[in-house]
């Protein structure tokens, strides 16, 4: 009997508990999507990036955002398109015309792919 | 961009899911330079930011065009960046049709909590609008842009600038008298247009039609209606170059009013122009 009330005790904290840890993104389960990552390879940058997106990712791959072309691992369910330094001096990747995967673009290279394309996301 | 967006977040789901995005607000200076704005004007002293990020810069950051960012139904503005060396309203993080734009520069470990959050949500959002490809492409600058560069055409050392942006004749006309310029614009605010080649000017053969606006889909019906009159040719003219279509006969201009009329908007960024939103292209994607 003692151990019932103390197993409702625990599965009740463990629910007012729950909204929290969610909210803080502690959950154990992960996101349901596929990431590729293309950024600058074997930069501490690149490696940020990694573990964070797996910690909260189902699958995360990475990819070189100077030889990105789109079409780049077609499995996965979005882009993320990155590089370190100043981004001035990051690489451009050419995308075809007919290019509409959900991309991320981060920062000064982001910005400056959005000008590439013609996008109102382009650095001002 | 500084490390902090602007502004207490909107009710937008990258603010809510799948994480809560819990912002530690601060209070920055307005800077001066959005003073120089129409937007800018009426601001407080102090401005309402949360950071996003902690790079201990002021700087390494990008925000994107804040005017004329919602002229076209594929682009949102999730949240301004402060940014004291650009124009209020800058865009810090946004979206054009399937790309987003995360303008802070810093990487996940360098975020704050909240920005991690956004971050995440971001990365979720965007992938709605997997095969949305953009509806337009930037040719041109939002006509109330346009009235601040004017306005400070005679604080720019190179002629090229203002006759670029106004033509020579009106150039030579106002100058050293650029706001009286920047006046005349913002009064005909609603006929600016582009010539697609930087140059903007006041859309007379519009007015001389008695419409007031080149951007309301009533002027499309305006002119359809002046097809087949005195006006016919000054009002074909204006249909096509707002449109960009080239068809001929009054039967042809109706026809396609009625079948596009429900999907018409018109955007400055794109060009200056109407187009039409393609069947099917907002509805709400799948979850």
């Amino acid at each position: 009997m003692k151990s019932k009330a103390c197993w409702l005790l625990a599965a009740c904290a463990l629910w007012l508990l729950m909204p929290l840890a969610a909210a803080l993104g502690q959950t154990n389960q992960k996101i349901n999507l596929s990431i590729f990552y293309t950024g600058h390879p074997g930069s501490a940058r690149e490696a940020d990036f990694v573990q964070f997106l797996r910690a909260h990712f189902n699958q995360v791959a990475t990819g070189d955002l100077a030889t990105f072309d789109g079409a780049q691992s077609p499995t996965s369910d979005e882009v993320i398109l990155d590089y370190d330094g100043d981004g001035f001096s990051a690489p451009r990747p050419n995308l075809p015309n007919s290019y509409s995967r959900p991309t991320i673009t981060v920062g000064v290279v982001g910005g400056f792919i959005g000008n590439q394309l013609g996008l109102k996301t382009g650095y001002m | 961009m500084s490390d902090a967006a602007q502004g207490e977040p909107s009710q937008h789901e990258v603010f809510r899911t799948p994480f809560k995005v819990q912002p530690a607000f601060e209070k920055w200076p307005t800077p001066e330079l959005y003073r120089r704005f129409p937007n800018g004007k009426d601001l407080p002293d102090q401005l309402t930011v949360w950071r996003v990020q902690n790079s201990g810069k002021d700087f390494g950051s990008v925000v994107s065009m804040g005017y004329g960012f919602d002229d076209s139904p594929d682009a949102e503005i999730l949240t301004v960046g402060y940014a004291s060396g650009k124009p209020p309203g800058s865009a810090g993080v946004s979206r054009h049709a399937n790309f987003l734009q995360w303008g802070f520069s810093s990487p996940p470990s360098q975020m704050t909590d909240a920005g991690q959050a956004f971050f995440l949500n971001c990365i979720v959002y965007i992938h709605k609008f997997a095969g949305k490809q953009p509806l337009i492409h930037r040719q041109s600058n939002d006509r109330v842009f346009i009235t601040c560069l004017i306005s400070m055409i005679d604080s720019v050392q190179d002629s090229v600038f203002g006759q670029t942006l106004v033509g020579a004749d009106l150039f030579n006309q106002y100058k050293g008298h650029c706001q009286d310029l920047a006046d005349l614009y913002t009064r005909q605010i609603e006929l600016i247009h582009s010539n697609g080649k930087g140059t903007y000017l006041i859309d007379k053969q519009l007015q001389d039609l008695g419409i007031a606006s080149n951007r309301k889909i009533q002027t499309l019906d305006r002119l359809v209606g002046l097809l087949g009159q005195s006006q016919q040719p000054a009002a074909l003219d204006a249909l096509r170059l707002y449109t960009g279509l080239s068809l001929t006969t009054p039967r042809q201009w109706r026809d396609w009013l009625a079948a596009n009329r429900s999907r018409l908007f018109f955007s400055d960024v794109g060009g200056y122009k109407f187009f039409v939103v393609p069947e099917g292209y907002l509805d709400q994607p799948k979850q």
